[in-house]
C-alpha cells in the first residue's frame, strides 16, 4: 500500500515537474523571441544612423533582422498542451508574427512586394485564433497585392475582412478601428485606377455595411464614426435626403453625448454639403466660410474651402475661389487629399482668370508637391492642353517633352506607388502625341508587364496595336490584340478586337 | 575626535589582517547570489526561467520579458540579497564574526565551538537583521513620499534624483549601522536575547558617527557601481545594452560581499576596543 501510494506521489510530483518544465520553455521561448526582436530593432536603428533614406540593400538587411524570429521560432512554438502552454504559444505567435509583419513593411518599402506578400501570408498561417494579428496581415497582405497591381483581389480580401473584423469601439473620438476605412480604400482603389465602372457598386457596398453595423446598436463614439462616414457616402453618391437624415441622427447623437461634441465641425460641414446638393448655394457657402473660420485647426476646415471655392467656381465669382483655394494652400500642413485637387482647380481659374503664368507656376508645382495625387498625374498634360488650346504648337511639344520627364521622375521615384499605372499611361500618350513610335510601343510593352489586369493597359494595348499596325509591325499588333482577348475579358472595345483579329487571320489565309 | 581615530585604526586594521577564513561565509552568500544572477542571465533558458523566473514573477508579470527583465533586476536581486541575508546570514554574518573575533584572541578559527556560537546567535541575528529592513522599508517609502519630490522640484531632473539617491543612502547606511553591533554581540559572550538586541542597538547609536565612516569608507567604491543600474536603469536599457545592467549589479555584488565582510570585521575591532577601554 505504502509503495502504491509513493508511486502515485512520485508520479503526481513528475507530472508538477514536467507541467512547470513546459511552462518555463514556453516562458523561455517567448523571452527568447523578444530579445531577438529588441536586436531587431538595434540592428535598425544602427543601419539608419546617418541616413535619411535608406537605400534598398540597406532595407533589405533591417528585413533580414526582423525575419530572424520567424527563421528561428518554428510553429507551433511551445511543445506540450494545456491551457497555459496555450497562451504562450499565442503570446510567442504575436511577437513572431509582429516582427515578420514589420519585415513585410520593409520588404515593401525595398519595393518587393512580393516578399511582403509572402511574410503576410505566413503571419496569417500563425495567428490562429488571434484576430488582432490575423488583422493586420490581412492588412499587411491587402498592401503587398495593391502593390502588386492584383487590385481585384486585394477588393475581394478586404470585403471578406469587413465580415471576419467587426469594428472595435475607439476610447476615444481620436482614434478610429481602420476596419472602418476599408469600404473607403476599396473605393478609392478603383478611383485610383481609372475603374469607374465599379465606384458606384463600391458606394452601394459602404451603404449596406453602415447600415448593418449601425443595426447592431453600437456604442455611441462608434456609431458617430459610423454615421459621419455613412453621410459622406451617401452625399457622394448624391443622394442628399438619406445623408440629411443620417446628418440629423448624428447631431441628435452629439447633443445627447457630450464627449462627441467635437463632431461639431464635421456635422456642420456635412449640412454645407447637402445644402450644396440641394442647390442652396448661398446657405451652403455661409456654413462652409463658418467651418474654416470657427474651426480653423479641424481637418473639415480645408475640406469647407476647397468646396466652398468649388461653389464660387460654378458662381462665376473667380475671386472668391481663387482666395478661398489660396487660403487652403497657405494652410499649415496642407490635407494631402485636398491640397493638389485646390491647387490643379486654383490653376485652373488662374487660366480662366488670363492669369497663365501664375497657373502654369501652381501646375508645375503639383507634381513636385504632391507626387502621390491625380492632380500630379494631370498637370503635365494640363500645361500641354493649354497651349494646344491656344495654337502655340511649338510650346505644346515642349511642355509635352517636360511632361515625359516629370512622368518618368515620379516612377522612378516610388515604383510601387497605384499611380504609376496611370503615369505610364501618360507617358504613352505623351510619346505618341510626340511622334516618338517606338517609345510608345516600348511603353506598352512595359505596361502589359507590370501592369497586368490594369482597365487602362487594356486601352494601352490597343492604341499600342493600332500605332504598331500603321507601321506595318503586323506580329507586334497580333500580339498587342491577343494578349487583350487573353488578359482583359471586360476590356469594352473586345468586340472591336476579335474582329480585327479574325481579319487578320483571313487575311493571313488568303496569302 | 577619539572615536574617528579608532574607527580609521579598526579600518586599517581590518583591511591589513583579511582572511579566507573570516570571508567564507560572506562567501557562501556570494555564490548563491551569483547562481541567481547567473540564471537571471539566461531567462531564455528553461533551466534560467525556472531558476529565478519565479523570483521575477513574484513582484511583477512584466519583469519576465525582454528587456524589462533588466529594469526589474536590481530590485529583484535587492530582494534575494535580503532574503539571503535573514535566513542563511543570520548564521553565517554571527560565523564570521566568531571566526574574527577567535583570530583576534588568538583561538583557532574553525572549532566546533565557534559554528556553536554562531547558531546561539541566529535568532538576534534574525530579529536584528527584519527589524532593521523594516526600518530600510519604510526609510525607503519616506523617501519616495517625500524628498524625493521636494528635490525633484528643487533641482530638477538627474540632479534631484542623484541628490535623492545619496541622501537615501546616505540614512540607509546610518540605518544599517545601528544594527551592526547585533551580531557582534550576540557572538560576543554568551548573552541573552533582549541583552543581545537591545544592548546591540544602544550600542550602535552611541558609536553611529564612527561606525558611518566605516560603513562609508568601505562601500563607497560599491555605490558607485550601483549608482548607474540604480539611478539610470531605464537609460542603460534602451540607450546601450539591458545586460550592462546586469552586469553592473554582478560587480556590485561581488564588492559588496567583501564589503560586508570589512565593515563587519571594522565594526567588530571597534567593539572590542570599546570593550576594553570599560574594562
Amino acid at each position: 500500500m505504502r509503495t502504491v501510494s509513493s508511486r502515485a506521489l512520485t508520479g503526481a510530483a513528475l507530472l508538477v515537474l514536467v507541467g512547470g518544465c513546459t511552462s518555463f520553455e514556453g516562458l523561455a521561448t517567448r523571452y527568447r523571441a523578444e530579445r531577438m526582436v529588441w536586436q531587431a530593432q538595434r540592428e535598425e536603428q544602427r543601419l539608419r544612423i546617418g541616413t535619411t533614406r535608406p537605400d534598398s540593400a540597406v532595407i533589405l538587411r533591417i528585413r533580414e533582422a526582423y525575419q530572424k524570429p520567424r527563421r528561428t521560432f518554428a510553429p507551433p512554438f511551445v511543445p506540450g498542451a494545456g491551457r497555459d502552454v496555450d497562451r504562450m504559444r499565442h503570446d510567442v505567435a504575436r511577437i513572431v508574427g509582429m516582427s515578420e509583419l514589420t519585415a513585410a513593411r520593409y520588404a515593401l518599402t525595398a519595393g518587393r512586394a512580393d516578399l511582403t506578400l509572402e511574410s503576410a501570408r505566413w503571419v496569417s498561417s500563425i495567428a490562429g485564433s488571434d484576430t488582432s494579428l490575423q488583422r493586420q496581415s490581412d492588412f499587411a497582405t491587402v498592401t503587398a497585392m495593391r502593390a502588386l497591381r492584383r487590385y481585384e483581389e486585394a477588393v475581394d480580401l478586404m470585403r471578406s475582412m469587413l465580415d471576419r473584423y467587426p469594428p472595435i469601439a475607439p476610447p476615444s473620438l481620436e482614434q478610429e478601428d481602420p476596419i472602418l476605412g476599408v469600404p473607403d480604400a476599396i473605393l478609392e482603389l478603383h478611383e485610383a485606377t481609372d475603374n469607374a465602372a465599379s465606384v458606384s457598386n463600391d458606394q452601394a457596398f459602404a451603404v449596406a455595411y453602415y447600415r448593418r453595423l449601425l443595426s447592431r446598436t453600437p456604442s455611441p463614439i462608434l456609431e458617430s464614426q459610423v454615421r459621419a462616414r455613412l453621410s459622406r457616402t451617401l452625399l457622394e453618391m448624391g443622394d442628399a435626403s438619406a445623408a440629411f437624415q443620417e446628418v440629423t441622427a448624428l447631431q441628435q447623437l452629439v447633443l445627447r453625448t457630450q464627449s462627441l461634441r467635437s463632431l461639431e465641425p464635421q456635422i456642420l460641414y456635412t449640412q454645407a454639403r447637402i445644402r450644396g446638393i440641394q442647390k442652396d448655394y448661398a446657405s451652403a457657402l455661409q456654413m462652409y466660410d463658418a467651418v474654416a473660420k470657427s474651426y480653423p485647426s479641424s481637418p473639415f476646415a480645408a475640406r469647407g474651402l476647397l468646396d466652398a471655392a468649388v461653389i464660387s467656381e460654378r458662381a462665376n465669382d473667380r475671386e472668391g475661389a481663387v482666395r478661398r483655394y489660396r487660403a487652403l494652400m497657405e494652410r499649415p500642413k496642407p490635407d494631402p487629399e485636398i491640397a493638389p485637387v485646390a491647387a490643379f482647380r486654383l490653376a485652373m481659374v488662374e487660366d480662366l482668370r488670363g492669369n497663365w503664368e501664375a497657373a502654369k507656376q501652381v501646375l508645375e508645382t503639383i507634381p513636385v508637391q504632391f507626387p502621390k495625387s491625380r492632380a500630379a498625374v494631370e498637370a503635365p498634360f494640363a500645361i500641354v492642353s493649354h497651349y494646344t488650346r491656344t495654337g502655340q504648337a511649338s510650346a505644346a511639344k515642349g511642355a509635352l517633352v517636360r511632361a515625359v520627364d516629370t512622368y518618368r521622375s515620379m516612377i522612378a521615384q516610388d515604383t510601387s506607388s497605384v499611380y504609376t499605372t496611370v503615369y505610364r499611361w501618360n507617358l504613352f500618350r505623351a510619346y505618341a502625341a510626340l511622334e516618338r513610335w517606338s517609345d510608345a510601343m516600348a511603353t506598352v510593352d512595359v505596361m502589359a508587364e507590370r501592369d497586368k489586369g490594369a482597365p487602362v493597359t487594356a486601352e494601352a494595348l490597343f492604341q499600342g496595336a493600332r500605332i504598331a499596325n500603321a507601321k506595318e509591325d503586323n506580329a507586334r499588333a497580333d500580339r498587342y490584340l491577343r494578349l487583350i482577348v487573353a488578359e482583359y475579358p471586360k476590356y469594352p472595345g473586345l468586340p472591336v478586337v476579335r474582329k480585327a483579329l479574325e481579319e487578320r487571320e483571313k487575311a493571313v489565309r488568303k496569302k | 575626535m577619539g572615536e574617528i581615530r579608532n574607527a580609521r585604526a579598526c579600518v586599517r586594521e581590518a583591511w591589513r589582517q583579511f582572511r579566507w577564513t573570516e570571508y567564507r561565509p560572506f562567501g557562501w552568500i556570494l555564490l548563491a547570489e551569483l547562481v541567481f544572477l547567473f540564471f537571471a542571465f539566461n531567462l531564455g533558458t528553461t533551466w534560467g526561467m525556472a531558476g529565478a523566473g519565479w523570483i521575477f514573477n513574484a513582484i511583477d508579470d512584466s519583469a519576465l520579458h525582454y528587456p524589462a527583465s533588466y529594469l526589474f533586476l536590481a530590485s529583484v536581486y535587492a530582494r534575494v540579497e535580503a532574503f539571503l541575508f535573514a535566513v542563511a546570514g543570520s548564521f553565517l554574518i554571527p560565523l564570521s564574526l566568531a571566526r574574527i573575533g577567535a583570530s583576534a584572541s588568538g583561538a583557532p578559527a574553525t572549532s566546533p565551538e565557534i559554528s556553536r556560537r554562531a547558531a546561539r546567535a541566529y535568532p538576534v541575528a534574525l530579529a536584528g537583521y527584519l527589524l532593521s529592513f523594516g526600518l530600510l522599508l519604510a526609510w525607503e517609502f519616506l523617501v519616495s513620499a517625500g524628498p524625493r519630490h521636494w528635490f525633484g522640484a528643487l533641482l530638477g531632473g538627474l540632479r534631484g534624483d542623484i541628490v535623492t539617491w545619496l541622501f537615501g543612502v546616505l540614512v540607509a547606511c546610518a540605518i544599517a549601522a545601528i544594527f551592526f553591533y547585533v551580531p557582534i554581540r550576540a557572538v560576543d559572550g554568551d548573552p541573552t536575547f533582549p541583552n543581545a538586541l537591545g544592548g546591540g542597538i544602544r550600542e550602535g547609536i552611541r558609536s553611529l558617527v564612527p561606525t558611518l565612516l566605516i560603513v562609508l569608507t568601505f562601500a563607497w567604491a560599491s555605490l558607485l557601481v550601483l549608482a548607474p543600474a540604480q539611478l539610470l536603469p531605464g537609460l542603460l536599457v534602451t540607450r546601450f545594452r539591458p545586460e550592462l545592467n546586469g552586469v553592473l549589479i554582478v560587480i556590485a555584488a561581488v564588492l559588496n560581499s567583501f564589503v560586508n565582510y570589512f565593515i563587519y570585521s571594522a565594526t567588530m575591532r571597534l567593539h572590542r576596543l570599546h570593550r576594553q577601554e570599560a574594562a
